[in-house]
């Protein structure tokens, strides 16, 4: 797992809840923090992490990460404003993820390991297939909430289908709300 | 303020808490920043290296390519594969200089984008419009991040959203543009700058296929032209034949000579002459298109070449019959019968054409040119502006002469030539005065070959220079013989025939002055006889020449007089000691068919022009005394005596100074 993605969340955590915390969250997990954007660290620092703040914070695990996905968009947008601003929906940017988002982010952080999505529109929903080992659709949801945010629009997700119940893929199906 | 000054009161610690605190913070800012330039540079460097290989690939695919479409698609491919965007497309550049779409594309997923490519198929875009047209104008790539809101972009709602385009330029012109398209919105993340390295790399390959595609032509079209050449021709030719084996149709191949074409070259210069070649091979295409488009005939194609000089050649494929050919040979007569205006001037032109038809079954290329050479020169001896098919008579014929030509090319070296000489006599009492020396062949199996079989052959190769100088030369050596033996009584001059192709020989006075100096015969002594078809046919026969030879003192006869229908005026050119009238004249003498009249006119004529006369074939008295009284001074046939042997011909000397 690429740095960046401990550097983001060093900053949230950091500007939602204190420094403080941050550190506290870091002694939990046993570990030493040193993250810079372009090296690679193991996934298991994530969960770790994840873990140690879903303790603190008394918070599920999935909403910790789904609260990450959706903090950390708006600083996306703010850093990468060409990949947002082609768009004026959040269904137009998503459907650009395996496309444009994914080759771009391979670009700054060679090596990155993306997922890749399938999507399907059915009946005006967005239908994304998500399977990853890393088992992170909780992130993928909070991303999307965010987009909704960035666009100014509502939409409510479900998953019929997720890996974490056992399943062989996550499914999220995406409604937007008029 | 000194050092010392500097306050050393320890800091709270909250203070200190602070200040750690303003340090970690700008520490990670330094973080950030060197990250940052980190990502940019990583980024950058993502960026060069893609388009190394992006440009690597182009390459490759390029490099290869014979045709402009070809690097084309290359590209087109190269770039979809590279950026994994799904459609791309090629347009050229249209004679009216609007973008013509072409049949280039690489497209993924072909149902979605069925509707896209149709709408790109059937537009041409002109300058501004739409984002080739954008390219057009000005001569730059371009981007659309969504082509759904652009302002400018007719081909909406079909299934595409970002788009680029891009011109090759080449030889200073924009030759095409390439687009591609990508179903999702996208930003122009730099792309565009390889993009127009793309372009520029494609000119330069584009400009190396037009300049071999120049030297592939050059190689197979006529510089003059540019109709194809004998090369290309070959080739079509061959292609044809098999064609015509498989369809059970007719081929037939025209083979032109224009008549008389040197005279044009000659007369009005070689810039002229190729003025001529290029409006005839004008009249001559818009003649075979025309002929095209006669539904009537079938579905002829056609194909024109140039062989050099004033050959054309004209292949008509899938002729539904024979006479096809026949109307084809009269179109392009036609054609060519209104006058063609060189230097201000009006010059009547004809072909003489040779026709042979081929049906592929067991027809070659090499023999159907040959044959329908063969024709073609049938048809020149018939007079100018006629047309002769092929047949199996006149390949026999044809190789016949071929044979004569190798036996007579031998005969020279194997010294089977001699030279008989008849007497001319002065028709007031008899005399022998002179001799023509005549040509004799004596070949070893077919015994005397007359020189009506032999000469006509030698004077279409090259072997007419050879005999005429041999002769010359046996004739002048045999006169300085008698001169030596026989003193005045000696029957001199001699003289010899000239044709028309030696008298064209610039170096003939030359090649006689040699001959008699080594022959020491004096040149009074020695006459040429030259035909006034000769004088006529070939304007290019330089009085000069004959000037030269005058003043050599040769005497100069010329030869069939009459039947050439010289004007007097055209006469005066040549400085001539005598004419001969033609046997035709002389044959009738006498028999009631009276050509008297013409034949005391010739004399009287002659007379005027202080010129001999003399009656060429005189077989019988009345002959003779007839030629008298017209006025002819000398005669010659063999009334008097015919052409003999040396020996013979001394045994007629007289006195003759008996052996010793």
């Amino acid at each position: 797992m690429k740095g960046v993605v401990f550097n983001l969340l060093e900053q949230l955590v950091a500007r939602d809840f204190g420094e403080d915390t941050w550190d506290a969250l870091l002694e939990a997990s046993g570990l030493d923090g040193v993250y810079t954007s372009l090296g690679s660290y193991p996934d298991e620092d994530l969960a770790k992490l994840v873990g140690a703040a879903s303790d603190a914070l008394a918070m599920p695990a999935d909403d910790v990460v789904l609260w990450y996905g959706r903090n950390a968009l708006p600083l996306f947008a703010e850093h990468y404003p060409q990949l947002f601003e082609p768009h004026d929906s959040t269904r137009s940017f998503v459907l650009t993820l395996n496309d444009i988002i994914h080759p771009e982010v391979r670009k700054l952080y060679p090596g990155a390991d993306v997922p890749e999505f399938d999507f399907e529109v059915r009946d005006g929903i967005v239908v994304m297939g998500y399977r990853s080992p890393r088992k992170l659709c909780s992130f993928a949801e909070g991303l999307l909430l965010g987009a909704a945010d960035h666009y100014g629009e509502r939409l409510t997700i479900e998953q019929p289908v997720c890996m974490k119940r056992g399943d062989d893929q996550c499914v999220l199906e995406i409604a937007f709300v008029r | 303020m000194r050092p010392d000054s500097v306050a050393v009161r320890p800091p709270s610690a909250e203070a200190r808490l602070k200040r750690v605190e303003k340090r970690l913070q700008r520490e990670r800012m330094v973080r950030r920043e060197v990250e940052e330039i980190a990502e940019r540079t990583t980024r950058a460097l993502y960026d060069k290296q893609q388009e190394l290989v992006l440009l690597e690939a182009v390459v490759l695919a390029t490099n290869e390519s014979a045709t402009v479409g070809g690097a084309l698609q290359g590209t087109v491919n190269a770039v979809c594969a590279h950026t994994a965007w799904p459609v791309g497309h090629a347009y050229v550049c249209g004679p009216s200089g609007d973008l013509v779409p072409t049949a280039i594309w690489h497209i993924e997923r072909s149902n979605q984008f069925a509707a896209f490519r149709r709408a790109t198929e059937q537009t041409t875009f002109s300058e501004g419009t739409g984002l080739p047209g954008r390219v057009l104008t000005t001569g730059r790539a371009a981007w659309i991040s969504d082509v759904n809101v652009d302002s400018n972009f007719p081909r909406k709602h079909l299934g595409v959203r970002a788009a680029f385009a891009f011109p090759i330029h080449a030889d200073g012109e924009l030759q095409a543009v390439l687009e591609f398209f990508n179903p999702a919105v996208a930003p122009d993340s730099g792309l565009l700058e390889v993009m127009a390295k793309i372009g520029r790399q494609l000119g330069r390959v584009v400009e190396r296929i037009h300049a071999q595609e120049q030297i592939a032509h050059q190689a197979t079209h006529d510089g003059l032209t540019g109709l194809a050449n004998r090369l290309l021709f070959r080739d079509r030719l061959e292609l044809a034949l098999e064609r015509a084996k498989r369809h059970g149709t007719f081929a037939a191949l025209l083979f032109l000579d224009l008549d008389r074409f040197k005279d044009v070259n000659d007369t009005l210069g070689h810039n002229a002459g190729d003025q001529l070649l290029r409006s005839v091979s004008d009249r001559l295409q818009v003649a075979l298109r025309a002929t095209d488009s006669l539904a009537r005939l079938g579905h002829e194609e056609f194909t024109l070449a140039r062989f050099g000089g004033d050959e054309f050649v004209v292949l008509c494929e899938d002729l539904a019959s024979e006479d096809g050919a026949v109307r084809v040979a009269q179109r392009v007569q036609q054609a060519l019968l209104l006058p063609f205006v060189l230097e201000r001037k009006e010059h009547v032109v004809t072909a003489s054409i040779g026709i042979v038809l081929a049906s592929g079954a067991d027809d070659d290329a090499e023999g159907l040119l040959r044959d329908a050479d063969i024709a073609m020169y049938r048809a020149k001896k018939r007079g100018p502006g006629n047309w002769e098919i092929f047949d199996e008579a006149l390949r026999t014929r044809a190789l016949e002469r071929v044979g004569i030509e190798r036996a007579l090319r031998h005969a020279l070296d194997a010294g089977q030539l001699r030279l008989h000489y008849q007497p001319i006599v002065s028709l007031d009492g008899g005399a022998m005065h002179s001799v023509e020396a005549l040509v004799r062949w004596q070949h070893p199996e077919r015994g005397l070959v007359p020189p009506g079989e032999f000469i006509p052959i030698a004077e279409d190769s090259s072997l007419i220079f050879q005999i005429g100088e041999w002769t010359l030369r046996e004739a002048c050596e045999q006169a300085a013989r008698w001169r030596a033996r026989f003193g005045d009584e000696a029957p001199l001059p001699v003289s010899v025939n000239v044709s028309a192709r030696q008298l064209t020989q610039a170096d003939l006075p030359e090649i006689i002055r040699q001959v008699l100096a080594d022959t020491g015969l004096d040149a009074g002594d020695l006459a040429i006889e030259v035909t006034e078809t000769a004088l006529i046919e070939d304007s290019n026969v330089p009085a000069a020449t004959l000037r030269e030879l005058r003043a050599l003192e040769v005497k100069i006869l010329l030869d069939d007089f009459g039947t050439g229908y010289s004007s007097l005026s055209h006469l005066q050119r040549f400085p001539i000691d005598a004419l001969k009238i033609d046997r035709s004249f002389i044959m009738h003498l006498g028999t009631g068919e009276d050509n008297s009249a013409i034949v005391r006119a010739i004399a009287a004529m002659a007379h005027a022009l202080d010129l001999e006369v003399v009656a060429e074939g005189v077989e019988n008295a009345e002959q003779a005394a007839e030629a008298l009284a017209l006025g002819c001074g000398s005669a010659q046939g063999y009334y008097f005596a015919r052409p003999a042997p040396p020996k013979v011909i001394e045994s007629l000397i007289r006195p003759a100074i008996p052996a010793t």
